[in-house]
């Protein structure tokens, strides 16, 4: 079976063996052990978790990369940008507009093709393969494409309004300064719905289907078996796509540069293109506040979306 | 039935909506400007290879391809080597040192990268790692390593506990254990953090751009972004472009699909 | 406490000492605190002594000029076999954004531009060019013409095109609409795009999307209105604000002239409006007479002419005939490792036949003296330049967060935002960036 829509076989033939707790044969750890994570700790730590820890350093100060001197800043660095930079609290707006779209339309979508596809058929199996493919083509190409087909003079998107009719209705796009950040928001969606397709088929997969033959002898009908067993059934892969579309539209650096070009019109700036341009303009200072307050809004909307996730998988 | 030619229906037009972004791309590299405004979607008639030929001679992607060959190689080799050992001896080291390290690997992984470039950019300058191969490998590679902890983590973890007190019974020590017990039943799991790695490494745009500037070491996807200002949105020398830089992981993707989709859903589902 | 510079290759022992887990804490105690990297003054006196040789990066901005230059990277290599010409082009919007930071280690640019203004100054200041003063290579410019590379009594840089910053025109189109190319005053502006757009044609392609392109067009449009010709720089400094009469006024200007540009121009890449141009379905081309060359690459064969956006309430004698700028500063990175070959790239675009080679095959003036300029379009339009020319004045901007809240209010006023509301818009940007 060539299943396009299986995780990690391995791991999943090894769980089964596993099971049997450890902790039995409670023999020392052999010396030698403790050298195996050095290399990946020693890089993680001295190139990731310092520079972390620097970043609150910098964050208090005014440096501007290069000079001898810096004034300490405290926490004002901190103050403007939460209170008094616009382009800065435009760049959070765009950034939370552009996640919550794509996270609730992707997650719908994904979900969608994934029922549709759920079974092995061989043109399942093809479809698959189709709908996965835009994922790996690199974000500053995807930019190049939709970045013409949005052209308001020459695009497709134009042409296909005026197929259908509603010629009227075609716009700037990108251009347009309240709905541009939307019209990338479907970029990102035509460009990962199918990884994470891929993720909710697993899931599906992974449903017994006893419990499907239990509600049809109840006679329930699809909606009641939709929202009573597959909803709460797939909730592990629910929290894995939401979790992962989020961290995903965080970064969508390159998209919005290979669209937007660098550096981006304020419509379609988003965190991380801000902390870019702050960084360029030499303020490492505040590019470091900036990325801090960055951190703490993804982990503020993360916690977020497991609350509100875990409200409706309660089965009912 | 009716519900059945639903189905088909949304399938049918989102196939649509995969395949035509992706004919304008090939079809409108073999295009000269005024075919493609003209008619974005058809088939280029008469086709040109003047695109692809001006990419070789003016644009000179040959380096870009070589440095991001060589980018995605290097952090790949040295990323599965480092990541490999430390989910190993983490599956074995027993006690709250072994909870440390992980938990410390783990936090590596959470922290958006933004958070730590600006420090990590000034530490790579002031040791001269900036602006050379080495030092973004060795990015990529530092941004990497979590992530295939975590994945072999998991593999390794759900390993047989008698697979390791075997060997050490045959007087094995940890590293013959590790080279020729646990990296052979590995190879799925290698595979699948390699392409979830091969991917993304391949297509990074944001260390490259931070952390260079000259051309003699600049990444196909920074080549990319440089062709806005040498062609001047000219779009079909843009889209040559993207098929070619696209062409490595495409054509990988078609051998190797079912482990491009294993692999990235292991990437999404434990990373 | 200083490691290697910039551009050091890699040492064995600097890989060594990475991968060496007791490296962890040297480079704890060693690095990368704020202020920690030292700054070196250039060194004075003789900079370009020495043999020319080596590799030198040329970076700059001028997609459109990348065969040209290709062309002549090679004659020079012919002539000079132990120097090699690596050329580097990104976006104008990119280089204005981004050259800093990039330059200043030395590993690009070691012959780089600015743009004429802010980035020259800021340039300057950041100690990135090396003093020219002296250098024979000066006495080939046009003296007035090279003052804005200047910087004290420093020849920082050598300003090398000279370029008109209007909309350029299809002059079939206009005589077949019957469209007055020289209107003396701002109705008169107005009647010559009616007269374009009643005859079917977009009157002025406009490259909404591309805030560097499309900011040209503010040269023109504040003449009339400002009150003094640094209003720029006062913007900036506080003392003007964009709300102000003289400003909304412009703002006006800007929603009467919007209804001309083609539908949609907020999207529309400088590709995009360059396109309807070539296609002869405009009249005018808000760029400038550097986007000639496209046009004509593009298979734009007809007669084409410069169109100034008069906006003067009534006629009045004495007044501008357009807008230029002398631009594309040339000069040598302070970190070059080669100055001397550096300098030479330098001397051989400012040689007579390769400067008109230049001229004539990119369709740009240059501030050389006595250039021979064959290229029918630089013919033709030459005369404007001994015209009364305002000089380019956006360019005055220093802050790029306030210069494209600026624009962006022009561009909003044209697709029909209030002009109260795209002025209050902008200022609220200017008054937190001047507050930062």
């Amino acid at each position: 079976m060539t299943s396009a829509g299986e995780p990690d076989v391995g791991v999943r033939v090894m769980a089964s063996v596993q099971r049997r707790r450890r902790g039995r044969g409670a023999t020392r750890t052999h010396w030698a052990l403790y050298l195996f994570p050095v290399p990946a700790l020693a890089l993680v730590v001295a190139f990731l978790l310092l520079p972390l820890v620097q970043s609150f350093q910098y964050a208090a100060t005014d440096w501007n990369g290069y000079s001898a001197t810096y004034k300490s800043m405290g926490l004002d660095n901190f103050i403007h940008a939460i209170f008094n930079d616009s382009l800065f609290q435009n760049s959070v707006v765009n950034t939370l507009k552009f996640t919550l779209v794509v996270v609730i339309v992707q997650t719908m979508l994904s979900l969608l093709l994934a029922v549709l596809l759920v079974k092995n058929s061989r043109l399942n199996i093809v479809l698959r393969s189709l709908f996965f493919f835009p994922t790996i083509l690199s974000s500053v190409a995807v930019g190049f494409i939709w970045a013409f087909i949005y052209d308001p003079t020459f695009g497709l998107m134009r042409g296909l309004f005026q197929m259908v009719g509603l010629g009227a209705l075609s716009g700037s796009y990108l251009g347009d300064q309240q709905a541009a950040i939307y019209w990338v928001a479907m970029v990102q969606i035509w460009f990962h719905a199918g990884q994470l397709m891929v993720v909710f088929i697993a899931g599906l997969q992974l449903v017994p289907q006893e419990l499907y033959e239990a509600a049809d002898i109840d006679g329930a009908g699809k909606w009641a078996r939709f929202r009573s067993i597959t909803w709460p059934m797939i909730a592990p892969a629910t929290t894995i796509v939401v979790a992962y579309t989020t961290i995903q539209c965080f970064k969508a650096f390159d998209l919005i540069l290979g669209i937007a070009g660098n550096p981006p019109g304020t419509a379609l700036d988003i965190l991380s293109t801000r902390i870019y341009t702050s960084f360029a303009n030499s303020q490492y200072g505040y590019a470091s506040a900036e990325s801090i307050i960055f951190m703490a809004v993804i982990g503020i909307v993360v916690l977020l979306q497991r609350w509100a996730l875990r409200l409706t998988q309660a089965r009912e | 039935m009716a519900e059945k030619w639903g189905r088909r229906a949304i399938l049918l037009v989102y196939a649509i909506m995969i395949v035509i972004p992706l004919l304008v791309v090939l079809f409108g590299g073999f295009k000269n400007i005024g075919q493609l405004y003209s008619s974005p979607l058809g088939p280029p008639v008469p086709p040109t290879g003047r695109n692809f030929t001006s990419l070789v001679t003016t644009a000179n992607i040959g380096v870009p391809i070589l440095n991001s060959t060589a980018l995605t190689a290097g952090t790949l080799v040295i990323t599965l080597f480092f990541g490999s050992l430390a989910a190993y001896g983490l599956a074995r080291i027993k006690g709250w040192i072994g909870w440390v390290i992980w938990a410390a690997l783990v936090l590596g992984m959470t922290v958006p990268a933004q958070t730590s470039l600006v420090p990590l950019y000034v530490t790579f300058r002031s040791l001269g790692l900036t602006d050379n191969l080495f030092g973004l490998i060795l990015v990529e590679t530092v941004h990497a390593i979590p992530v295939a902890v975590f994945i072999l983590g998991g593999f390794m973890r759900a390993l047989p506990r008698e697979l390791y007190e075997a060997s050490s019974i045959d007087g094995a020590g940890p590293w013959r254990t590790y080279r020729s017990v646990i990296m052979p039943l590995s190879a799925p799991s290698l595979a699948a953090t390699a392409i979830f790695l091969f991917v993304i490494v391949w297509n990074d745009l944001l260390y490259p751009l931070f952390f260079t500037t000259s051309p003699s070491v600049q990444t196909l996807p920074l080549a990319l972004l440089a062709f806005q200002g040498e062609f001047l949105t000219n779009y079909p020398a843009i889209f040559a472009g993207v098929t070619v830089a696209s062409l490595p992981v495409v054509v990988a993707y078609i051998f190797l699909q079912r482990y491009f989709v294993a692999g990235m859903t292991a990437g999404a589902t434990k990373g | 406490m200083n490691s290697p510079k910039f551009s050091d290759p890699i040492s064995r022992r600097n890989v060594m000492a990475l991968f060496g887990a007791g490296a962890v804490t040297t480079l704890l105690a060693g690095c990368a605190g704020p202020g920690s990297t030292s700054v070196s003054t250039p060194a004075a006196g003789s900079a370009f002594t020495g043999p020319a040789t080596g590799t030198v990066s040329f970076y700059h901005w001028r997609g459109e000029d990348k065969a040209t230059f290709a062309t002549l990277i090679d004659r020079f290599q012919k002539q000079n076999p132990k120097i090699t010409v690596n050329m580097t082009i990104t976006t104008s919007n990119d280089y204005l954004a981004n050259a800093l930071p990039k330059v200043r280690g030395g590993g690009l640019g070691d012959v780089l531009p600015a743009f004429r203004g802010a980035q020259f100054v800021q340039f300057s200041q950041a100690g990135v060019f090396t003093d020219l003063a002296g250098q024979p290579v000066v006495k080939d410019y046009t003296p007035g013409l090279i003052s804005a590379g200047l910087s004290g009594s420093k020849q920082d840089g050598l300003p090398y095109q000279l370029l008109l910053i209007e909309p350029i025109i299809n002059e079939d189109v206009f005589n077949k609409a019957g469209a007055d190319p020289n209107p003396a005053s701002w109705d008169q502006t107005l009647n010559s795009c009616d007269k374009l757009k009643s005859a079917g044609y977009v009157p002025i392609a406009f490259p909404g999307a591309d805030s560097g392109n499309s900011s040209q067009l503010l040269n023109s449009m504040v003449l009339a209105d400002q009150p003094s010709e640094d209003a720029f720089t006062q913007i900036e400094a506080g003392k003007l604000k964009v709300t102000d009469d003289w400003f909304l006024a412009v703002l006006k200007k800007y929603q009467q002239l919007g209804p001309y540009f083609q539908p949609n121009f907020l999207g529309s890449s400088q590709a995009s409006a360059r396109q309807i141009f070539v296609d002869q379905k405009a009249g005018a081309l808000s760029t400038g007479s550097y986007d000639i060359a496209t046009v004509r690459q593009l298979g734009g064969q007809f007669p084409i002419g410069m169109f100034f956006p008069n906006t003067l309430a009534s006629p009045k004698s004495g007044w501008y005939k357009g807008v230029y700028n002398a631009t594309f500063i040339l000069g040598v990175n302070s970190k070059s490792k080669v100055k001397p070959a550096a300098l030479k790239w330098i001397e051989f675009l400012s040689q007579k036949d390769q400067a008109e080679y230049y001229a004539n095959q990119t369709v740009q003036w240059l501030t050389l003296e006595g250039l021979n300029y064959t290229n029918p379009d630089l013919k033709k339009l030459a005369p404007i330049l001994n015209e009364k020319l305002s000089l380019d004045e956006k360019f005055l901007f220093l802050n790029q967060d306030i210069a494209n809240a600026v624009y962006a209010a022009c561009n909003s006023a044209a697709s029909g935002v209030s002009v109260n509301q795209a002025a209050e818009t902008a200022q609220k940007i200017i008054d937190q960036a001047r507050s930062q």
